[in-house]
């Protein structure tokens, strides 16, 4: 057999395929329907996706717990109403030390009844300054910005006293300047549980060390340069955050306003500057904080850029 | 008109057979002569050489498929022309070609074989063919059957002339150890 006569024999293949091949139904592929309909694909899946990726929040590092180096906590039983303050302390090293140094700090803070209710209005006006660095609280520098705050409680709320034993400022009734407060990153978890009977807060007071940076983002802080206590606050609440607080040499306290209902838990971070001279240790930091049902009473206590009034 | 009433008209001898086969397959008759044989004149005495068949064989005979037992006729009569014309000298013809093609996979041991040698050949042709979907089934045929070339075929499958060759070759190797595996290689 050759070439030729196979392609002879070919002759006799079947029917139905000389007749299929006399009329082949090959349709051209439709390009332009194939974009479209991938374009359609891209177009559901983005539109599906897109939400959801605007929906979340960046994951916020934790402090490394190598900085942690004590921590202790102290709560008192309570009725079911009571609210509960934790004060950690951590130790850090400072100007005048040149290693770390372990601290052990016994922070206890009582709760209070939130059924006591202050129905009180208070009005206060505060000349906000922002001294220039190095800070010296002796001399209070020239003010660089000033800005009036006006701080208003309402009587609607049930304000809990978180830290009844916090200290008293015996000062003049004008502090000698303002600390701008650093605000760090603001965290939710929606992992805290519903249960929690009243308010939870919980308080870690920490002197800042370089690594304090990567979790407080800020460009404003530079623990290089100047001394700090870092706060961080973890509560159980909708929302909450730093009003402002008080400084004298032997104490500091802050006060924050939070947000009900206690849905979620929120994290936030404060860089404290300390003036020279202002030997403030993790235990001598007190806090208290009001608690508020109406975000807009929220809205209007908490301010961007708290404040701490600092006496000498 | 459909088939089975110009089989009739043939049957009857009516010669209005010949006009209404030509009327429905001319055209499709001449294209598959043209291509084999390369000549237009040659191609219409091919289809006129296929219709005297048909007046001829028909009655008795009584095609199942009245398209393909015209185009073979009409492919017997144009390859019956292409030999007696080519047999010293090379065709530039569409079969020439396609035969070529085929020579690639057939070694030439003369062109004499028994009967029984054929009937298996073109049962093993069928074979092959009726494992091959639709569109490379047509395609081969297209080729090798109505000696299309590569041009056409791009344009009537809607593919590039490279496409066409290389599926082509990919057929002729399947083909290839297709007759090998039934020893007819």
């Amino acid at each position: 057999m050759n070439a030729n006569l196979f392609s002879e024999l070919l002759t006799d293949i079947s029917d139905e395929y000389i007749v299929s091949a006399a009329n082949p139904h090959s349709k051209p592929i439709r390009w332009y329907r194939i974009s479209a309909a991938a374009a359609c694909i891209v177009l559901l899946i983005a539109a599906a996706v897109y939400p959801k990726l605007r929906m979340q929040t960046p994951e916020i590092t934790e402090p490394p717990a190598a900085t942690v180096t004590a921590e202790t906590t102290a709560q008192t039983a309570a009725e079911t109403t009571a609210v509960t303050v934790y004060t950690t302390a951590v130790s850090m090293k400072t100007t005048h030390r040149t290693t770390a140094e372990t601290v052990s700090q016994t922070a206890a803070e009582t709760v209070t009844d939130a059924e006591t209710v202050t129905d009180a209005v208070t009005e206060q006006e505060q000349v906000l300054t922002v001294p220039e660095a190095p800070i010296q609280p002796e001399t209070a520098p020239p003010p660089v910005t000033t800005a009036i705050l006006t701080v208003t409680a309402e009587t609607t709320e049930a304000p809990i006293q978180g830290a009844p034993e916090s200290f008293h400022v015996d000062a003049p009734e004008e502090p000698t300047f303002t600390l701008p407060v650093i605000t760090g990153p603001w965290q939710k978890e929606n992992s805290a549980s519903s249960d929690w009977p009243e308010p939870y807060i919980q308080f870690y007071f920490v002197r800042s060390t370089p690594d304090d940076h990567g979790y407080m983002l800020d460009s404003r802080y530079d623990p290089a340069h100047q001394q700090y206590i870092v706060v961080k606050v973890r509560a159980d609440y909708t929302d909450a955050a730093l009003c402002g607080g008080t400084m004298t040499p032997s104490g500091l306290q802050l006060h924050f306003v939070c947000l009900r209902p206690p849905d979620s838990t929120v994290i936030l971070y404060y860089a404290i500057p300390l003036p020279d001279g202002y030997e403030i240790q993790p235990e001598d930091c007190r806090a208290e904080y009001t608690v508020v049902n109406d975000s807009d009473i929220f809205q209007e206590k908490q301010t961007d850029q708290p404040m701490i009034d600092v006496y000498a | 008109m459909v088939d089975q009433a110009i089989i009739a008209l043939f049957e009857e001898r009516d010669e209005q057979a010949i006009s209404e086969s030509e009327m429905q397959y001319g055209a499709l008759c001449r294209s598959v002569a043209r291509d084999i044989t390369g000549s237009d004149e040659d191609a219409e005495e091919c289809l006129n050489d296929a219709m005297l068949a048909a007046w001829n064989a028909i009655p008795p005979a009584k095609p199942q498929n009245f398209c393909a037992y015209l185009l073979r006729l009409v492919r017997n009569a144009a390859y019956n022309r292409y030999n007696a014309a080519h047999t010293e000298k090379r065709s530039t013809a569409n079969i020439a070609g396609s035969v070529d093609e085929l020579a690639e996979i057939i070694p030439d041991r003369g062109d004499v074989i028994s009967e029984v040698e054929r009937r298996e050949t073109v049962a093993a042709i069928n074979a092959f063919l009726k494992g091959l979907p639709q569109k490379q089934r047509d395609l081969f045929v297209r080729r090798y059957w109505y000696a299309a070339d590569t041009a056409a075929l791009a344009k009537m499958f809607h593919m590039t002339e490279s496409h066409v060759r290389m599926t082509l070759s990919r057929l002729r190797k399947r083909l290839q150890k297709h007759l090998q595996k039934e020893g007819l290689l």
